[in-house]
């Protein structure tokens, strides 16, 4: 190699050393997440990061305010309840779609519209299949007309329901759309690799809906799928911001001055499911609720969540969060730490020697080997597979595990329907598939009458833990880490909100 | 020289025939295309169709015979999982590890290549004695413990150098370091025999008994003679690399092909699987195949024995 | 045991003696580190102070011994479940030595038999085991097996298996190469002359004089085979939790590294040291050899 050439690899060197102007100089936020989308339609890109996004690239119809929980106008001004069955929605004037075109009733009925139809494949069905019709009354009144009663409309509404311009979507279709996605969000979407992407602060958004107006002007998003690199990232400042932290990292990186690290209560809670219906294996010993009462009782959640979980993590016994609206749990049968009983109910059942199930986890490592232990513990041999959030979910949908150690944060709704309605309702998600608690269910979706639904509800939430279809877990604390000069504040629907976000000291 | 190189590139499309049915085997039979085509949420009905569309019902010679013509054509299939054309994916990953691969040999000869001649000047003197305790350790440190350590000192204690990634130059120092040090022992080992061989050939102590200076005699007669082999250990190190920067990849999140087979490998995403174990066994099939030219054309005596 | 001095087991002449090994620094140091480790594996058992599967949530990432905040009875301190790590890391020499042993059993046994039928009879033989070698060179090792173990599964098992049917293509070439220079040799046309069958021949004349090269590349082997193992579990496509293999508690520990760095650099430096043993050896064995010529 001539003396050039190292000069000139030199020079190359020292440039890219310097930092690039980043974080306040420019206003802008890098941050990193764990697993790249796989596109941006908010309908079909449910995954946690999927939703975030979402809300900065679309406005929903209302927004609901992530501390008071009141609903705030965004897309509509004001909305009025017509009937049992209707809702109707004023929108707002002069709003503009990233693309400059006008936003207008017409692109809210297309967008509901079409995802209520189940051919176009919203991955959570529930958010869209109660809507019947959608009507312009004009070109900035909208009506809403569910097929039965539908109480929580509202809650989907301002939480899962963006709105599409129509003539857009409809010009490249549905999967051009998810890659090049346009919205009158206050962040427009800037492309780039496969492992990072920018969303750029709209300078055509509107005032005075819910959002505010976006601080910061650049947020550049990362996807690094390993947890300790992300970490490295956010001690050496190259990241600013960074979540799913674990639990017990959170304190000692917090003692470092250039980090603010911080536990955040969420809506979601942590389950392992289990194959009752026999999905993966038609004689698994899953099959036999004595099986499942003895995993119940094998496993020491309350250990489990003063030292994996940790913040103001809780044990769980119900098939919902706590505070949903209809997640009743006195209702629930309790499985205490109880080995002995585990393995007494394992011989009853005719498993004195134990058995050998699969189970596929994401979230924390530990804890699923803490579980895998206890298990153990009591002749049940786990095999654990550690994937990444979107196939671990898949493989329990698939049907294709015996246990799946996930979670579910409900699309930060406060009602039962979203968390009990979503996984006992005889869709894939439902590993049960108990015809009585099928239609338990979907009578409670039905139901307006608030005592009528919470009746129901303890009556499904009682047959459930009952029949041992879970092990209900504990909620889940979110661990943020994130630069020290960043105002954020994580909220308790897990949907962090860099429009809120600014720099500052 | 004609008949060896004939036999010789008859060899290596042998050799990449048979990996393209490996891989093909492994691809088709352990685990069904045609769910993974249908991806995640797919039911039974539309597993059977794609069946058909796709030709996996079709006998399986048959299929690879079909995969061959597109694979000439330039068609590696489609992702499992994005849906990408397999060989945008693994042309927008080349570049990185690529890079990655060059700056490693580089270190790894920076560091050899001296150090060898040194060493073997004073055989048997305490840097000799160093030099080869250096190849000793270097061979024994698991690379993906040193990227670790690394980026535990460099990246996070110090903040000298990033930490992952591949956005610009110095993203590549640490994990150059790491894949570049595996290579280097037996490099420096080569070098340094080479050397001690060279030093001792008559045409050497020719050139001192003439008087030429020590510079000259070093580097114009012996260093050149001594590195030949070198340069077709080089090449082979250097398909290693490719195949080894799997794990480097995967610690300092470069967006190599590494990194993109592991990714693959933890989702069953056969067709990128298949078409990175082809494309690496090729890089390697080439390298090795110019090694070789390169050491027939060197020593008649190869061309013989073979 | 037999990779440490096997040498000595060899009656026949042309072979280092013992007396040269035991003045080879590198190799006594090597051969004793190895020894020991081997005798960890054997007595796990009986030297580790816990089980090493026994989790303790209360006790979680201690430090070790020299630290102020350790727990007593807790040497290397616990990993992130609270399991005692010294007990982790002596089990975890179980699966490395296993592991290496297995896989050179394995693959010496392919690649000797190959290398040795092509290296005797020659002919359109030697051209199909040469071809053979060569397909088997091309084959990047690391990614084919983290292909195969993310196809079938990881397991210990599957892990063994696939390392040592990748790895013979070293023992292949030399047991060929070797055989070919003996087999023109006096002893062996003697033999030949005296009748003596073609299996008499390759086992009783041909191998105990191609024994001491092999070794060598038995080591070097081993010592492949041990590091390709942690890799593969260190990327999670290979032994699976709650087995403790070091690579898998690296990967595991990684998450912890930046406030409890020991979790790391314990089963990456007895990979280290290992693996350096190994190859300590190698190079003795090989010293030896050349000095002999």
């Amino acid at each position: 190699m001539s003396n050039r050439t190292i000069a000139t690899l030199a020079a190359l060197l020292a440039i890219s050393v310097t930092p690039v102007a980043a974080g306040p100089d420019d206003n802008s936020l890098t941050i990193a997440i764990g697993e790249e989308l796989p596109g941006y339609d908010g309908y079909i890109s449910t995954s946690r990061d999927g939703v975030v996004m979402t809300r900065h690239l679309f406005d929903m119809l209302i927004f609901r305010d992530p501390e008071t929980f009141d609903y705030e106008p965004l897309l509509a001004t004001s909305w009025t309840r017509i009937d049992d069955l209707t809702w109707e929605f004023t929108l707002r004037d002069g709003v503009t779609f990233h693309d400059g075109s006008v936003f207008d009733a017409d692109d809210v009925v297309w967008t509901l519209k079409t995802y209520a139809d189940p051919e176009t494949g919203a991955r959570s069905q529930a958010s869209v299949s109660w809507i019947d019709r959608v009507e312009a009354v004009d070109a900035l009144t909208v009506r809403v007309i569910s097929k039965t009663p539908f109480p929580s409309a509202l809650e989907f509404i301002s939480g899962s329901l963006p709105i599409y311009p129509s003539d857009y979507a409809q010009d490249v279709g549905l999967q051009e759309f998810a890659q090049a996605p346009i919205g009158t969000g206050p962040y427009q979407f800037v492309p780039g690799d496969s492992n990072s992407f920018t969303l750029q602060a709209y300078d055509g958004y509107f005032e005075g809906g819910g959002k505010g107006t976006p601080s910061i002007e650049t947020l550049n998003v990362r996807v690094i799928p390993d947890t300790a690199t992300r970490i490295a990232e956010v001690i050496g400042g190259e990241i600013e911001w960074v979540w799913n932290v674990p639990s017990d990292q959170i304190a000692q990186l917090d003692s470092l001055p250039s980090v603010t690290a911080e536990l955040g209560s969420t809506m979601r809670i942590a389950m392992i499911a289990m194959d009752a219906a026999g999905r993966a294996n038609s004689e698994s010993p899953l099959m036999n609720p004595m099986v499942r009462q003895a995993v119940n009782h094998a496993i020491d959640r309350d250990t489990i969540v003063s030292a994996l979980v940790g913040g103001d993590g809780e044990v769980v016994n119900v098939p919902c969060y706590p505070l949903q609206f209809g997640c009743d749990t006195q209702a629930a049968t309790v499985y205490d730490y109880d080995p002995d009983l585990a393995r007494s109910l394992l011989a009853e059942a005719g498993y004195a020697d134990g058995f050998t199930v699969r189970m596929a986890s994401f979230r924390d490592r530990s804890r699923a080997e803490a579980v895998q232990s206890y298990l153990g513990e009591v002749g049940i041999t786990v095999d654990l597979e550690m994937l990444q959030a979107r196939a671990s979910f898949s493989a329990w949908r698939e049907g294709e595990i015996d246990m799946w150690y996930g979670d579910w944060g409900s699309f930060s709704i406060a009602d039962a329907s979203a968390s009990t309605g979503n996984f006992f309702n005889g869709g894939t998600n439902d590993g049960a598939q108990d015809a009585e608690v099928i239609d338990l269910v979907a009578a409670a979706a039905m139901t307006v009458d608030e005592g009528e639904r919470q009746a129901i509800y303890s009556d499904a939430i009682s047959r459930i833990s009952e029949a041992a279809y879970w092990v209900p877990m504990h909620t889940i604390v979110m661990g943020y880490a994130y630069d020290s000069t960043l105002n954020f504040t994580p909220s308790i629907d897990e949907l962090p909100r860099f429009f809120s976000a600014s720099w500052g000291e | 020289m004609a008949g060896f190189l004939l036999r010789r590139l008859a060899l290596a499309v042998f050799v990449i025939v048979t990996i393209s049915l490996i891989t093909f085997v492994l691809s088709h039979v352990a685990v069904d295309p045609a769910a993974g085509v249908a991806g995640d949420s797919a039911t039974d009905e539309d597993i059977a169709a794609i069946r058909v569309l796709y030709g996996f019902d079709q006998p399986l010679i048959t299929q690879y015979f079909s995969y061959v013509t597109n694979v000439l054509q330039g068609d590696l299939g489609r992702s499992y999982l994005s849906g990408e054309q397999v060989s945008d994916l693994i042309r927008e990953r080349v570049p990185a590890t690529a890079l990655l691969a060059c700056l490693s040999i580089v270190f790894a000869l920076l560091l050899a290549v001296p150090l060898g001649v040194l060493a073997a000047l004073r055989p048997n003197s305490a840097l000799d004695r160093f030099a080869l305790t250096l190849a000793v350790v270097g061979q024994a440190v698991p690379n993906f413990w040193a990227g670790l350590l690394l980026i535990l000192l460099f990246g996070v204690n110090l903040g000298w150098l990033p930490i992952s990634g591949s956005e610009t130059l110095a993203h590549f120092v640490l994990p150059a370091i790491t894949l570049g040090s595996f290579a280097m022992p037996a490099l420096m080992r080569l070098v340094r025999a080479g050397m001690i061989d060279v030093l001792e050939a008559d045409y050497i102590r020719t050139a001192r008994a003439m008087g030429l200076p020590e510079q000259t005699v070093l580097f114009k007669y012996a260093l050149r003679n001594a590195v030949l082999p070198v340069i077709s250990l080089t090449a082979v190190q250097f398909g290693f690399m490719l195949g080894g920067s799997i794990v480097v990849e995967s610690v300092f999140a470069i967006q190599g092909i590494g990194y993109l087979a592991w990714q693959s490998m933890s989702r069953a995403d056969m067709p990128v699987i298949q078409a990175i174990v082809l494309l690496i066994s090729l890089a390697y099939i080439v390298l090795t195949l110019l090694a070789d030219l390169l050491n027939a054309a060197l020593d008649p005596r190869i061309r013989v024995t073979r | 045991m037999s990779a440490i001095d096997p040498l000595a087991a060899n009656p026949s002449g042309a072979r280092p003696s013992e007396r040269a090994m035991r003045r080879h620094l590198g190799f006594m140091i090597g051969a004793t580190v190895v020894i020991a480790f081997v005798l960890l594996a054997i007595f796990a058992p009986l030297v580790s102070p816990h089980d090493p599967f026994e989790q303790n949530l209360l006790l979680r990432l201690k430090p070790p011994f020299w630290h102020t905040e350790s727990q007593p009875g807790y040497w290397l301190g616990t990993d992130q479940l609270g399991r005692d790590y010294l007990s982790r890391l002596i089990y975890g020499t179980r699966i490395s030595i296993a592991l290496g042993f297995g896989a050179i059993l394995i693959s010496g046994l392919i690649g000797i038999t190959l290398g040795v039928v092509a290296g005797y009879f020659g002919g359109w033989i030697d051209t199909a085991i040469s071809t053979l070698i060569t397909t088997r060179l091309s084959l990047p090792v690391v990614l084919i097996a983290l292909a195969v173990v993310a196809i079938v599964g990881g397991s210990l098992t599957v892990v063994l298996l696939v390392i040592g049917l990748l790895l013979w293509d070293q023992f292949a070439v030399v047991a060929r190469t070797t055989t070919l220079k003996l087999r023109s040799a006096e002893y062996v046309s003697a033999a030949r002359a005296m009748g003596a069958s073609r299996a008499h021949i390759l086992v009783q004349e041909i191998l105990p004089n191609i024994r001491a090269p092999l070794i060598v590349v038995a080591t070097v082997e081993m010592a492949n085979a041990v590091l390709i193992e942690a890799a593969l579990s260190f990327l999670g496509l290979g032994v699976q939790a709650p087995l403790p293999s070091w690579g898998l508690m690296l990967s595991e520990g990684k998450n912890f590294m930046f406030f409890s760095p020991w979790i790391i650099t314990l089963p990456g430096l007895c990979l280290f040291a290992l693996t350096l043993a190994i190859n300590l050896m190698g190079d003795g064995l090989r010293d030896v050899q050349e000095a002999r010529r």
